[in-house]
This record gives structure tokens, C-alpha cells and sequence, in this order.
């Protein structure tokens, strides 16, 4: 499952979109499988399933009408580096800091995370049932994210000068 | 918090609940190209949402001190996968099993070398360097904000100043290196079976240039033995490309005349397992071939890393 959402993640950089990262998912899957004898066991399964998987990005953005988000495929490789190294944390480590960055936020503010992301509604619905304006929510939500990202690179800086 | 980042931000959240626009696309395409800072804090806004959108349930509900530890098979019982066609489930299936069950201990990407240029000792003009851990080459100096470029990263950058070293045999060239040596014996566990590929990205910029100026970067990585990395027979012109024992190199990036962007070259190399040392080079190709002085061409951002990769059969 670790490995799964890492290579979900690193998919989910390169396609900007859920559903659509979803789709690639299935598709370096299924390579992964047909190719999975020249894996060599012992050696690093979600660096080589995530170098199968920037291929078969690159593929999928080239036969798409309509792209999610048209990033030149200059910017999309340094993503591609810029996301291996992101993932090449452990994915335990990653989500414990995220847990605890979690934790810190207010509760109505984990309570608005939780109705967008647990139960899947949307901005508007949760602005209908505040009695707030989508506008606000939106808002909030982005004020949510910075923080956390904020705590999690404040984390990650104080366990790279741990590890020196 | 840069405005660059407030920026992107934004764009993350609007992208998050709406398409962008063609312009706020080109805008952040621009961003993304220009700034390594928005491009981690990209990565980390997809990571985040990816985080949260698979698994907000846990991450909101459970106590801090307690490790996440996935949930079995949970992911099929409400996934849309599920309503794929029974072959692709299937498959879907049997690869998560693979992932489970024969993905081994992931082990990071080794940072060989991440160089801003923001402190260290100055790089030498003695040549190529024949000891691990400075830079030397032709001449140049580290630099703040000059000529309408600034640094790529923190403040200080690295300037070419021309295509000779002290002591040079045949001074007077229009091409400008600048080595640095590293030592990679510490790590050999990580490639004796031939599974780890080294990567090098660099940064370049240079002021304005004359539109018959058609200046170029390039980087380059060699593999070397012990004994050809301390012998001193490197600083024999061309002796790096027939003496190093692999080497790859990603060159003919035309700089863009454009001083507000840095870009970015990049190359990999699969190492031989008996590599002891590293030589990666960072040049500046002047087109103008009167005159080896450098009117404003930087580098910055220097990254070298180590990753597992299984070789291609």
C-alpha cells in the first residue's frame, strides 16, 4: 500500500488531476506487471515503478485533447526529479509529520477537511450548510493547505538538522 | 513566505477546485520553469492533496503518537476501480499484491552534492581537480545579484569568468569548464550490483546576449577509477572522456538571451561498479570565438544524487 500511494503521488504531480491520475495508475500497472521480469528483486521497487510511470505519463499526455493542466514537458521533468526526491522520504515518516501537522489545526478546520475529503463534498455544499460563502470556504481551504505545508517543511528541516 | 510561493499557492488552490485559465496555465507553467522553491512547494501541494484524498479518514482520526500503519484491501472496497472491468481489476489486483509483497525497503535518493554556492571556499583556477570536495576548473568567482540576474537559489551564485586556467598550455578557448571531484567509494554497497544511476542538474543564466551570440551549457558526469582520478594524467586535454570508464553528458542548451530565467540542463549515468570517484563538469560554450572573456554567464543550483534503478535487460 506504501508503495502504491507513493507511485499514486508521484502520478498525481504529473497529472494534476485525481481521476486522471487514477487512469495512469491502471495503465503503469498493467506494464508493471507484463514487465515485472526485469525487475530485479532486491533493488528498488517504487523507483523503478515510478520511472515506468514517467513514461507512461509523458504517453498518456500525448494522446489527451484536453490536459488538466498544459505544463511545457520541460517543467514536467523537473516535477518528475523534483517529486522522486519528495518520495524518496519514507512513506511512514512523510505521513507521520502530516498526522501531526493534522493535529495542530483547530478543530473546525479539521472538521472542514473532514467534509471535503472524507465525505467528498464540495466547496459550494459545505458553503450551503455553513451558510457561509463559497468564496470563504475556498479561501479557508487554501489557508488550510499552506499551513499544513508549512508545518510539514518546518518538520522536514528540523529532521534534516537532526540527521547531520 | 516568498511572493513566488504565495503565488503558487493561489494557483495550487484554484487548481485544486477549478481548471485554470490559459493564462493562469502559462503563468504557472512560467513559475514552475523559473523557480526550484515553487517547484518543491508544487510537488508538496500534489503530495498533500494526494495524502488526503486517499486517506483522510486515518490521517484526521488517529492519535499522533500512534504510527500510520495502511489498512488492508481498504482502497478496493470503495475505489471506482472497482466498477472496471473484471480483467482490469484483476490485473489491478494482482500488481497492488506485487506491491505488497515484493516491493522491498524503499531506500532514499542520496544527495552526492546540493551546491548554491552560498558558502565554501572559492573555486580554484588550477585546472581539473585532482582531490574530492572543491571546485576547480577555469576561472570564475562566486557572485551575488549582478547584471539583472539573480541567483537561482539563496544569493549568491557562480559567474564564468573565462575559458583559462593558470598555467594552461594553449589559453585563449571559448569553451569554460568548472570541475568538482567527488568520492563515491563510502558508497559502493549502494552500486556493486550495477542498480544505481547517478543524476546531475544544474542551473545557467547569463546576462542579455547579442543575437549572434549563440552561447551554450552543458553538464557532464564521469566515472572514474582511484587511480585515474588522483594520478593527475586528467588535466591531459581530452584524457577525462578516453581515460574516465563510463561517462554521460547533456549539452547544445542554447542559452535563452534572457536574464530573469535560469535553465536547467540535466544528465544521468549508470555506474560501473568499480567506480571510486565521480567528475562532474559544468560549461559555458561561447559561440564568439575572438575573444575567452565572459561577459555574464552563471550557474547555480548544482545537484548530484544517487538512486536505485534496475538496469534495462
Amino acid at each position: 500500500m506504501a508503495e502504491r500511494r507513493r507511485i499514486l503521488g508521484f502520478i498525481q504531480v504529473l497529472v494534476q488531476d485525481r481521476a486522471a491520475a487514477e487512469d495512469v495508475l491502471q495503465d503503469v500497472s498493467a506494464v508493471l506487471w507484463t514487465k515485472f521480469d526485469q525487475f530485479e528483486i532486491g533493488t528498488d521497487f517504487a523507483a523503478w515503478a515510478m520511472c515506468v510511470a514517467r513514461l507512461t505519463v509523458l504517453n498518456w499526455r500525448r494522446k489527451q485533447a484536453r490536459l488538466p493542466l498544459a505544463l511545457g514537458d520541460e517543467t514536467l521533468l523537473l516535477l518528475a526529479d523534483e517529486a522522486v526526491a519528495a518520495l524518496s522520504v519514507p512513506d511512514d515518516e512523510r505521513r507521520e509529520a502530516l498526522q501531526e501537522c493534522l493535529s495542530r489545526l483547530p478543530e473546525t478546520q479539521r472538521q472542514l477537511l473532514r467534509a471535503h475529503y472524507e465525505r467528498g463534498e464540495d466547496v459550494a455544499d459545505i458553503a450551503q450548510e455553513a451558510q457561509r460563502t463559497a468564496r470563504s470556504i475556498y479561501l479557508r481551504l487554501e489557508k488550510i493547505h499552506a499551513a499544513l505545508l508549512d508545518c510539514m517543511t518546518h518538520k522536514r528541516w528540523l529532521n534534516a538538522g537532526a540527521n547531520l | 513566505m516568498s511572493t513566488e510561493t504565495q503565488r503558487l499557492d493561489e494557483l495550487a488552490a484554484r487548481l485544486r477546485e477549478t481548471p485554470l485559465s490559459a493564462d493562469e496555465q502559462a503563468e504557472l507553467d512560467a513559475l514552475l520553469l523559473r523557480c526550484p522553491e515553487a517547484r518543491r512547494r508544487f510537488v508538496d501541494h500534489m503530495l498533500l492533496q494526494n495524502d488526503l484524498n486517499e486517506d483522510a479518514a486515518a490521517l484526521l482520526s488517529r492519535p499522533v503518537t500512534v504510527s500510520v500503519r495502511p489498512r488492508s484491501a481498504s482502497w478496493l472496497s470503495w475505489r471506482p476501480l472497482t466498477a472496471a472491468a473484471p480483467g482490469i481489476v484483476l490485473g489491478m489486483f494482482c500488481t497492488s499484491m506485487l506491491f505488497a509483497y515484493v516491493a522491498p525497503t524503499f531506500r532514499k535518493v542520496m544527495t552526492l552534492l546540493h551546491e548554491s554556492f552560498e558558502s565554501g571556499p572559492a573555486p580554484l583556477a588550477t585546472g581539473v581537480p585532482i582531490e574530492a570536495g572543491q571546485w576547480s576548473g577555469d576561472y570564475s568567482e562566486v557572485e551575488g545579484e549582478q547584471q539583472g540576474v539573480k541567483s537561482a537559489t539563496g544569493t549568491q551564485m557562480l559567474r564564468f569568468l573565462s575559458a583559462d586556467y593558470e598555467g594552461k598550455p594553449n589559453p585563449g578557448g571559448y569553451s569554460e569548464d568548472l570541475f568538482r571531484l567527488i568520492d563515491v567509494r563510502s558508497y559502493r554497497r549502494e552500486f556493486s550490483d550495477g542498480g544505481a544511476v547517478v543524476q546531475l542538474s544544474a542551473v545557467f543564466n547569463a546576462v542579455a546576449l547579442s543575437a549572434d551570440e549563440k552561447d551554450e551549457c552543458d553538464v557532464c558526469i564521469y566515472a572514474l577509477d582511484a587511480d585515474m582520478a588522483t594520478n593527475g594524467s586528467m588535466r591531459i586535454e581530452n584524457k577525462l572522456f578516453t581515460g574516465s570508464l563510463a561517462m554521460a553528458r547533456s549539452g547544445g542548451k542554447m542559452l535563452d538571451r534572457d536574464a530573469t530565467t535560469w535553465q536547467r540542463m540535466a544528465c544521468e549515468l549508470r555506474l560501473p561498479t568499480n567506480t571510486d570517484f565521480l567528475m562532474i563538469r559544468l560549461g559555458i560554450v561561447r559561440s564568439s570565438h575572438t575573444s575567452g572573456s565572459f561577459v555574464g554567464h552563471y550557474a547555480d543550483d548544482v545537484r548530484v544524487t544517487m538512486a536505485r534503478r534496475a538496469p534495462l535487460p
